[in-house]
Formats: structure tokens, sequence, C-alpha cells
């Protein structure tokens, strides 16, 4: 008898589990999951504080917030990552209880996180059957390259089943793990800031997908701290501010400095005043540069320009045009096939890395986590990363601690860091206060050169507004400014030229009063200008 | 969660873990404490290299012990096993003052310096190392020597061998291996004085597969009979194997009784009897013989005369009945004790019981100052003429090699081939 | 599977109470079913290794060469580089120490022996830790695999030493050097095998490497590298410099080590298992229990250096095996990393 009892309750785990998006008919603008009086408390920090959240049936939903606004937190909770401190969830009208990932799959909710979780030596149809609990046990992956064919129709998700995930690009393996989430019976899918990832094309590409399933009756919720994004493609629209909801609008009623001022809680800079500025010396001068990418091919082929101080110079570019080769091999990352490169009329072509920053250069990466900082040390470690090796802030062997304590303690008030102390790793510090950490570090020292990478990528408003005014602080104080980036509102707003790179050349320099953003468009595409 | 939580329950940690160890601390005084006072037997420690289970050096040890553990209701025994050199001082630290041992017994020659030191430290404790050559008031030395039995091996291995090749796998290239090669190779000689012993060093006591690459690369190299110095029965196993594919080769035992590893290729071997030294050594501490002031020039170097060494691959039996018609059919002529002609099986036997009957070395004081002497023995292996490998004459005719000679041996007779430095 | 963020403080004390705990009680209900009480063992070790004198003596002689190879091994890993040579490089301070005993100075007075052994022993062990630092920095040769090969030819070499030139004279022929000139003897706490200048070695190791990686520059430079090597390059940071400071010290360290050992137990050069016994490997272990903070490796050399001493009381009390030792040995350590990995990792169940 025990044993018997004991087998039925294997066989049976949950009893809530009859509920199913995949299965139960909700009707386009009806409600597939309701979300009432969430409240989330970490140590220290309310995430959610009473929180309401609707998803409905045929809409893309966005969730628009600062970092650390709470939103994944919320989303997290609905994915069963984290259980609520209060609140509750309903799906299809009824309310349940999801302990845990699996438990939401099962209700026909899924979730596409920002880092993917695919296992890149095994073919996409392999790691789709990894995903599904109801995967035939012999030679899954055959079976299921039809089922995975027909939905990649269905959704307009191209991918090529038999391929192997390290040979995907970026967009392609979220479209795997879009594929997952819907083979496994998604209805509701949550898509974690998936555009930061994507190049122009493919966020394009994803849009497209996404609005169709939600015309197949998804309903579809988008993390993002973006405002074009939230206004382009979202039905409706919530703001989420320091763990509360702001509001929730629908994007013909509001316009993006409305939803800036929501997301910050205050108004915000977008259109960047741009004095003009004292030019004055070449301070960077690149002579016919030449550089092979990583793979030996020819990445910059014979660029040539000069950056005067006070003075803004963008390159424009899809990614990929040679830009960051470009950089590498001015900062000596990067060996310079031939051509020169001049700092203040010093040659430091092929010269080590730090005799070219010693020389007054400020160097923003692109990789800010991966080059930028040593992620285990403090913040304060991490301050002084450029200018350790002298007094005051060392002698001959010792670092002389007070005193970078002290300088650190007021940069960190100068660059308004949030930070729990000036010891606290600087892994431990969002996006956009580690890109302050190394704009304290790189300002600080009142460099004569800039070189910022992408300086502004995957930062929110606020930390964006901030980065382009130091910018342009730094401009008025008689720097020379490389900027590249492929934002090109960015580089309208800040630069004073623009270059834009195709292949490896310029195909032109856009001077202040030539710049427009459609000229820059087709100049981006290789075409260069009659002019 | 208040700010007092993480500091109360860290206290509570703290007050558990103090208390766990005052318990343990206060019930360890209260029952071991009080068994100082007893000790009206007598306690013997002893300390081992390897595992008990080594079936080799060790076990025949702790064999020892045993017996001596259970004839004697005045004895208490005790052991560690596995002690690597650096330890020896702290375990006899421990066997002394905490297991209230009278005697120790060290059974390994890396133990020396330990013993000799305790010695000093503990002056009226009693100390016996086995296989060193340092003393002092309190510290004997004991060593069951083998050499009688290798000898007797090398008889039987010189008959068997057709190939003339005879192959020896070799621990360490120290005094007592060299000896114990030396001792076969003129026993193969004195049979068939045209065979050849090949040495192979695998540079460890106990290592079967290092002895099993060694016993096969012999094998390759045309070796039909071979003996051993380590301390596992692999060798024998591999020849078993070579038999049951239909290449007999012949080995003989080392250590301990290995006969059930290989009844159809063991011939003979070489067993200890560690009971009978501990009998002795035990029996006279107990009767006041041996005090703690009297040890400086106590040497036991016991071989078959004493009973501490027995031939055989089995107890009881010197020789696998398998073999015996295989050696009575070689016949040879005793041209050192002048026995005439008679089968190799009949040599052997005659040898035994000439070793049997009378110590080949006997210890004197001479001066205060310990001396080992020739004993009245009617034949030992090691008496010249003997030739090293370079043909020079290092033994002259009809001497005998004493103690100190044989204990620092570092040359192989001139029927070795294989370099003495290892 | 996450990482979780710092976990609080009270945690990093309480999860490895927790995990000793918990070692115990696995380890009791074993033993209870052989029908040896558990208490009473763990008395017997307990006092075997902490609470009598002959066991905290006994404790202090292991956590000796733990801490200095410990201490050079935390060095080694902060910067990211896999040393697990300690066992070579403490051998060749063994061999160092043992050349200028007994051949380059076997007549000097203690006060010039003493400190050229140290002297030699640590220049001989940073040599040996020099040679992956240099194919690592160099050639990019992944200093695991070299570090761990070195330990090979050291303890090959001491072999080819006490089997060949310098097997010892007054041995009898065994494949031991020749003892010590007593003024190469290291002094030693009375009554004990506590050899005191490599004890005061061990402890300022400790707080040596603590000062060099937070105090100086060069330790700030090892640091950054440790935590991301392309930022230091970034940085102007030579990672040639890093490389090769850090394995020489840390190798140093060990033949630090190595020189007390022959130096202040032995008095000799032997087997090589037989003078270090893995110190060189188990000094891992005690690097990161005392997660990589040079001063908290001196409490988990102690600890560790207690456990192997505790061992053996269990051992001659009960008449148990040697394996259910080690079982228990392991068991502990097991505990205790998996506590570690609680405490970094929040694990989910499905």
């Amino acid at each position: 008898m025990k044993l018997l009892s004991l087998r039925s309750v294997l066989e049976k785990p949950m009893v809530i589990e009859e509920i199913s998006l995949s299965e139960m008919q909700v009707e386009l603008g009806e409600p597939l999951v309701q979300m009432r009086g969430i409240v989330k408390i970490f140590p220290g920090v309310v995430a959610n504080d009473n929180v309401d959240f609707d998803l409905y049936a045929g809409e893309v939903h966005a969730l628009l917030g600062e970092n650390g606004a709470g939103k994944t937190t919320l989303m997290n909770i609905l994915f069963g990552l984290y259980s609520p401190d209060e609140g509750e969830i309903y799906v299809a009208g009824k309310k349940v209880e999801i302990r845990s990932p699996r438990d939401a799959i099962r209700y026909g909710i899924g979730m596409v996180h920002q880092h993917f979780k695919l296992i890149p030596t095994l073919t996409v149809a392999e790691n789709i059957a990894l995903s599904l609990a109801n995967a035939p046990a012999i030679n899954p992956s055959k079976h299921l390259v039809e089922e995975i064919e027909r939905y990649s129709k269905r959704y307009g998700l191209e991918v090529d089943p038999s391929a192997y995930v390290w040979q995907l690009s970026v967009g392609e393996r979220q479209r795997v793990e879009i594929l997952k989430a819907l083979m496994g019976g998604a209805r509701a899918l949550i898509l974690d800031e998936p555009t930061t990832v994507l190049t122009p094309d493919e966020r394009d590409e994803l849009f497209k997908t996404l609005r169709r399933m939600a015309d197949e009756g998804c309903g579809i919720v988008l993390i993002t701290h973006k405002l074009e994004e939230a206004l382009s493609v979202c039905d409706r629209i919530t703001v989420m501010r320091n763990g509360r909801v702001v509001a929730t609008v629908r994007p013909n009623e509001v316009v993006a400095a409305d939803l800036a001022k929501m997301m910050v809680g205050r108004d915000v800079l977008l259109n960047y005043e741009k004095p003009p500025s004292e030019i004055g010396e070449v301070v960077l001068r690149v002579e016919g540069l030449r550089v092979l990418g990583d793979r030996g091919l020819v990445s910059v082929d014979g660029v040539s320009f000069d950056i005067r101080s006070g003075e803004v110079f963008g390159i424009a570019g899809v990614a990929g045009n040679g830009q960051s080769e470009l950089v590498e091999a001015i900062v000596g990352l990067r060996k310079v096939e031939s051509g020169r490169v001049e700092i203040l009329g010093r040659d430091v072509t092929n010269q080590p890395t730090s005799r070219v920053l010693g020389l007054g250069v400020a160097y923003i990466p692109e990789h800010r986590i991966e080059r930028g900082i040593a992620p285990d040390l403090s913040v304060v470690e991490n301050l002084i990363l450029k200018s350790y090796r002298n007094p005051p802030f060392s002698g001959r062997l010792a670092m002389n601690t007070d005193y970078v304590r002290e300088w650190g303690k007021r940069l960190v008030e100068e660059y308004e860091v949030v930070t729990p102390s000036i010891d606290a790793p600087v892994k431990l510090l969002s996006g956009g206060n580690i890109q302050r950490v190394i704009i304290a570090r790189e300002f600080s020292q009142e460099p004569k050169l800039i070189i910022a990478s992408h300086p502004t990528y995957g930062l929110d408003v606020a930390a964006t507004e901030y980065v382009r005014k130091k910018l342009l602080e730094q401009r008025r104080r008689g720097a020379a400014i490389l900027l590249v980036s492929e934002d090109l509102e960015e580089l309208l707003a800040l630069s004073d030229r623009i270059a834009v790179m195709y292949r490896g050349r310029f195909v032109g320099v856009l001077e202040a009063d030539e710049i427009t953003l459609d000229r820059i468009r087709v100049m981006m595409a290789g075409e260069e200008e009659a002019s | 969660m208040s700010e007092k939580a993480p500091k109360r329950r860290l206290l509570v940690a703290a007050i558990v873990l103090i208390a766990i160890l005052a318990i343990g601390v206060g019930y360890y005084l209260w029952v071991y404490a009080p068994a100082a006072a007893a000790a009206a037997k007598i306690k013997a420690g002893y300390i081992y290299v390897g595992p008990i289970g080594d079936y080799g050096w060790t076990h025949a040890h702790d064999q020892g012990r045993k017996i001596v553990d259970e004839k004697y209701d005045w004895l208490d025994t005790v052991y560690v096993e596995s002690v690597s050199e650096a330890d020896c001082p702290r375990i006899i630290d421990k066997l002394i003052t905490e297991e209230n041992c009278d005697v120790v017994f060290t059974t390994s020659f890396g133990f020396m310096d330990a013993t000799i030191e305790a010695g000093e430290k503990y002056p009226d404790k009693i100390f016996f190392h086995c296989s060193g050559y340092k003393r002092g008031a309190n510290v004997g030395t004991y060593f069951a020597e083998f050499y009688q039995l290798y000898y007797l091996n090398g008889l039987m291995a010189g008959a068997l061998t057709k190939t003339n090749k005879v192959g020896y796998v070799a621990a360490h290239p120290i005094p007592e291996v060299i000896r114990h090669i030396n001792a076969f190779a003129i026993g193969v000689k004195e049979v068939n004085p045209d065979a050849k012993v090949y040495v192979v060093w695998i540079h460890a006591w106990y290592d079967p597969t290092k002895a099993r690459e060694a016993a096969e690369a012999l094998i390759a190299d045309g070796c039909d009979v071979l003996a051993f110095t380590e301390d596992s029965p692999t060798v024998i196993e591999v020849c078993e194997e070579y038999y049951a594919k239909g290449q007999p080769i012949y080995a003989f035992s080392h250590y301990s009784p290995m006969y059930s590893y290989g009844p159809n290729v063991t011939v003979s071997g070489q067993l200890v009897h560690w009971e009978v030294v501990y009998d002795d050594i035990l029996t006279k501490i107990h009767d006041g013989t041996y005090t703690s002031q009297n040890l400086e020039n106590v040497d036991y170097w016991w071989m078959l005369h004493e009973g501490a060494v027995e031939l055989g691959c089995d107890f009881g039996m010197p020789i696998n009945p398998k073999f015996e018609d295989a050696l009575k059919a070689v016949t040879v002529t005793d041209t050192k004790t002048g026995h005439g002609t008679m089968s190799v099986y009949d040599l052997v036997m005659l040898r035994l019981e000439q070793m049997k009957a009378q110590p080949a070395h006997v210890a004197k004081v001479e001066n205060g100052q310990l001396v080992w002497e020739l004993g009245p023995i009617e034949f030992d292996p090691f008496t010249g003429p003997l030739y090293d490998q370079d043909g020079n004459l290092r033994v002259a005719d009809g001497v005998r090699l004493g103690h100190d000679d044989l204990w620092t041996m570092d040359w192989f007779v001139d029927n070795v081939v294989g370099s003495p430095t290892g | 599977m996450e990482k979780k963020e710092a976990p609080p403080k009270w945690m990093e004390v309480l999860v490895p109470l927790v995990s000793v705990a918990s070692a115990l009680l696995i380890a009791g209900f074993f033993l209870a079913l052989q029908g040896i009480p558990p208490l009473e063992l763990y008395s017997k070790m307990l006092a075997g290794s902490f609470a009598s004198y002959h066991g905290i003596s006994y404790t202090i002689v292991k956590t000796i060469p733990l801490l200095l190879c410990g201490a050079g091994l935390v060095l080694a890993f902060k910067a990211n580089i896999w040393n697990i040579g300690a066992e070579g490089q403490l051998l060749m301070g063994a061999v160092a120490a043992t050349w200028v005993a007994l051949y380059a100075m076997p007549s000097a007075p203690s006060y010039l022996v003493i400190p050229a052994m140290f002297a030699f022993g640590f220049i001989a062990g940073a040599l040996w830790g020099l040679v992956p630092g240099y194919l690592k920095s160099k050639l990019a040769v992944n200093e695991i695999i070299t570090t761990l090969m070195m330990n090979y030819i050291a303890i090959k070499l001491v072999e080819y030493l006490i089997y060949g030139p310098w097997r010892g004279e007054e041995e009898w022929g065994f494949p031991i050097t020749d003892k010590f000139p007593e003024a190469a003897w290291l002094p030693r706490i009375p009554g004990t095998s506590v050899h005191i200048p490599t004890l005061i070695l061990a402890l300022l190791s400790a707080a040596l490497v603590y000062l060099l990686l937070y105090k100086t520059k060069v330790g700030y430079e090892a640091r950054v590298y440790g935590s991301n090597p392309e930022a230091a390059r970034y940085a102007g940071i030579s990672s040639e410099k890093v490389i090769l400071l850090v394995m020489a010290i840390s190798g140093g360290l060990a033949g630090l080590a190595g020189v007390g050992e022959v130096a202040g137990i032995h008095r000799r050069l032997r087997y090589p298992w037989s003078i270090s016994c893995g110190y060189g490997f188990a000094a891992i272990i005690v690097a990161f229990l005392a997660r990589l903070n040079p001063l908290a490796a001196i409490i988990s050399a102690i600890f560790l250096g207690g456990l192997f001493v505790g061992g053996d009381a269990v051992q001659m009390a009960f008449g148990l095996p040697v394996g259910v030792v080690n079982m228990f040995n392991g068991l502990m350590l097991l505990c205790l990393v998996s506590g570690e990995f609680a405490l970094k990792y929040r694990v989910r169940v499905k």
C-alpha cells in the first residue's frame, strides 16, 4: 500500500500543473500573466516594491528602466529564478506559485537571458533537444530537425539545425535561444536586453520576429533601457525606477524625453550643447596606417588623419570595418605594418602601450571589463592603474597607501561613482559605474589626447549622459578626442568632424557643416560621396 | 534582519566549538591519564614503514609481532603503519608518552637517526632498530639475513636455466641488495659456470608496475628463471602468466610465502621468522638481561642457524615438489667442501644442513667494542676465490668475507650483468 | 548554479565551522557502524595534535614547511600563476643546503653556515621556479605542466645525488648523505623537533607576502596581472617582470622550507619522499583554504598540520588501518572545499 502511494506521488508531483499557456485558449488582448503586489528584498536593497505588471496575449511589452531599477529582478521572479517575498502571480487568470524555471516553463513562460545558455560544441538541434523535457530518448536531435524547421519558418527564425553553435553569429545564437523557449511551449516570452549584442541589421530582424510572434498570440516582454527601442517596436511600455513602476504608457502617448524623465527622475539632456572650442596644435597625426586584423587580413588600409587639441574627431562605421584595429594600432596594442603614428610630434609607431599612454593619452577601451579594469581589485586600486608608478602615489618600492586612499575618495566623489566603499571589488559595480571609474582614472590626469572606443555602449541613460558630458568637458579643456562609436546620434552630438570607415579605409571625412545623419548612413554602406 | 544577528550566531558557533573541545579534552584526560599508572607488563611499540598488508617486509614484521604478542601474557603490543621517515620522531614520542611503551621497534633503515635521537631523549626506555648500524646504551640493532637463502636459490636457478640467463628484479642499489644478488650469483655459478645473472633496478621497495615491467623485460631478453627483491608477488604472477601461455619461466619468492601465486613456477624462495628475533629480545628484556644501560653492543644478525630465516616459497616446503625431479636430474661435484658428486637437489640439502649446523658469524665484545667474527660454519657462500665484474680477484682463495665487508658491499661478482650503482 | 556576490562576513566564519562539523558527523556515523566510539576517537585526535605538548610541537613542525610553501603559493595564485611545483622547489632548497653544509663550507661556524644554507636554499628554489617562469613569460608555455614536471626532475636529481656522488661515506653504502656537521644543525626548541630559525622565517614569510601584495608596487602589479592580464598590459605592467618575480619568490620560499627539513629535521639529504611528505602539494590546499590571504595561511597551515598529526594518534589507540585515517582527512578536506563552494555559489536544483 505504502509503495503504491509513494509511486503515485512520484508520478504526479504537482497538482497545479494543469495550467499551461501553450495549451490554453487565451484570446488576443487577454492577460497571459498578471503580477500583483510583488515585493522582493535583497540585503540592503528593495529590488521590487509592490510592483504590478500585466502581459497580454499579442503584445510586445517594453519593461524600461535604468540599470538597477528592478526590471530584471521582476522578470526573474516571473521565471522562477527568485521567489518573491510578497505578492501573487496569475497565469491565465489562475493563481500559481512558480518555484523554479521548470515550473515557469510548464506554465508556458520562457526567458532568453542576456548571456546565452548554449553549449558551443553541440549542434543547434542537440542544444534544443537538451532543453526539452519530452524529447525522444534515442537520437533526439534527428527527430527534432523537422520540428525546428517548422518553427523557424513560422516565426521567421532562420537557423540551420545541424550547425554547431560555435559556428553561429551572436544573432543566430539568440534565435536558437528563442526557438528553445518556443519549442518548450512558451507563450509568454521574456527577453533580457536582447539588442545589446546585436548589429543594427540583426536588431531589425529580431524586431520583425517579435512582431510576428505577437501576432501569432504570444506575449513578449522586452527588458531594455533604450528609449528608441521601446518607442519603435512596443505596444505598451512599463517604466520602472528604484524598484517601483512609474507608469505604463502607449508609445503614441509620449516622446523620448518624457520616458527619459520617468526613468531617471529628472530632466535628461538628449541634445548636448557644444560650444565652439579653441582648436589648437595637432595632437595626433596618423599617416598611411596599414594594420592587419586577427586573421592576417588587411584591416586598416592606408588611413591618414590629424586631430587637434579642442577637437572631437568621430569615426563612424558598421562594426568590423577596421575601427577597433585602428585604435589598437594607435595605442600600441596591435602591430603597425606600415605608416606612422605621431603624438605631439613624437613618433610612437609600434611603441609599447605603456609608452604611448605615458605621453598623456587617455584610453577608454572598447571592452571595458576585459581591458579597462582588474575586476578583483578594489575601486581605488583600479583608479590608480595608470598613476601608481609615480610619486606621490608610490615611493621606490612601497605604495603610498594614505595618499592613494585620499585621492581615490576624492575621485569617487568627483565622478559620482556609486560604490559601497572605495575598497569594494570593482567587479561588483554596475556597468555605468565601472565606466565612471575608468573615466575618473583617465580624465583625472588631464590628458592631451583621449581615445574613446564605444564609451557609452551598454550604458543606461543617466550614465550615457554623464559620459558624454565629461567628454565635452575635456574638449573644452583642450584635449584632442578620437571618438569611435556605432551610435550615430552620439557621434553627431559630440563630433566636430566625422570620418566614415568602410573596409579599412575612410570613405570620407565630413566637416562640421557637412554632417547629416543621412550622409553618414550612405557612406557607411561604402558609397563615396561625389562631393 | 537586524545587525546583531550575525554576531550572535558567531558567538553561538564559538561556544559550541569550545564546548566540543572541552568535552573532548576532558574525556581524554579522564579516560587515558590513569592508564599511565598500571605498568607491570612490558608494552612494545612497533613502527612500520609500509602498510601491514604489503605482503612483504612490513607484513612479515607484523606476523612476528602477533606471534610474540599471543605467546606471552606479560606482553602488550601496539603498532603504527605507513610511517614516513620524517614522521618517525613524532611517532616514537607518541608511543612513549601516550601509549606508555617500554620498548620501541623501528623497522626501517630510514628510522635510524630518529631512533638514536629518541634513545638520547628517553634514556630509560629501550629501542631496537632493524637493519641499521648505530647503537647506544639503550638502542640495539637486529636483522634477519637472507644471503644464505639467496645462495641456495642460486644453486637451483643454475640447474633450472636452459638459456643460461637468470634474471633479477632488484629494489635499490644498496649493500644489502647487492649482497643478496652476489650470493644468488655465486650459487648459480657453482652449479652452472656458464650462466649469467641479469640485474634490473626498479628503485622501489614496493612497486608492482615497475616490477612487472622489469620482469617482462628480462623475459624478453631471454631469461627463464627470475629472482627478485620487491615486496609484492608480481614477478611470480608474471611467471605464472607465461607458464599458462606455454612458456615456463621459474621464480623464487621473496619475504613472504608466495607459493599460492604461482604453484607451477615458484621453485623456492626466502622466508623470515621475525618472531624468533622478537622472542629473544623481549624475553631478555623481561628477565632483565637487557636493560636501558647495556645495549651498546647488542646486535642481531641472524640467519639459518638461529632459525630467523627459512628456505622455501611456503613454510615447511623448502623446495616445491614439482621441481624435485628436475633438480635431482642435474649432477654436480661439491668442490668446496669435498662431499663428492651428487644431484643439485642433494647439494641444496647438504648446504642447508651445513649452514643450519653452525653460526656463520658470531658477535663478540672486545675492549668494550662489538666485533663480528667469522663463525665455525663448514660452508659460507662468500668464500674466495671471488672475482668482480672486471675480472679482479676481490677475495683470495680460501678467504671468507666478514660482517663489515658484507655490510658495505658495493661490487658485483663476475657472473652478474648490470651496474651495482643502479 | 550562479556566482554569489560578496558573501556576508559572518558566513565566512560560520561555513568552515559547519564544514568541519559535518565532516565529523559523517565520519562519526561510519565509525560508529564499525563499533568505534566517534567521540573518543575525536578527542584522541585532538589530543594528538593540539592538546598535548608533543602534539602541538609536531603540529608546528608540520606547519613550518606548509606555511612557507603555502605563503609562496598564495603569492603565485594571487597573480594567477599556477605554481604546482613547490614540491620540487622545496627539494632543490634541500639540495642547496646539503651542498653548503657538506661540501661548500663543511667547517664553517654556525653563524656563517646557517645563513648561507638559507640563502642558497632560497636561490635554488627560486631558480627552480624561474625555469617555468621564464618559459611562461617568453614562450607562453603553460606553467601548470612545467612546474609539475620540474617536481619530477628535482626528485630524480635528489635520488641521483644520494645514490651517486653524495652517498655518505660513513653510512655503510646506504643511499643517504653523511650527517651535516653540527654547526649546520638548526637550533630546535629543546625537547622538540621545532627548528626555530625556519619557524621564524615561516611566520615572517606570511607577513612579508602580505606586505608585498598589498603595500608595494610590485605586489600591486602582480595582483593586477592576476586579476586581468589584459588590463595589466594596458597599464604598462610588464608581465615578464611579474611572472619572474612571483615564481622566484614563490620558489624561494619553498626552497627555505627544504632547508628547514634537511638542516632542522633530518640533518642529511635522503629519499625525496622522506624529506618532503608532499608538503608542496598540501600547500596548495593551505593556500586555498586561506582564500589566498597570506595571513590566513598561518591558520590553514596549522590546521592542515594538525590534521596530519592527529591521524596517527587514532591509528595507535584504535588499531585502525592507516586508510581510515586518510579517509577521515580526505573527508574533512572535501567538506571544507564544498563549504567554500557553497559560500561562493548558489546552487539551484531544477
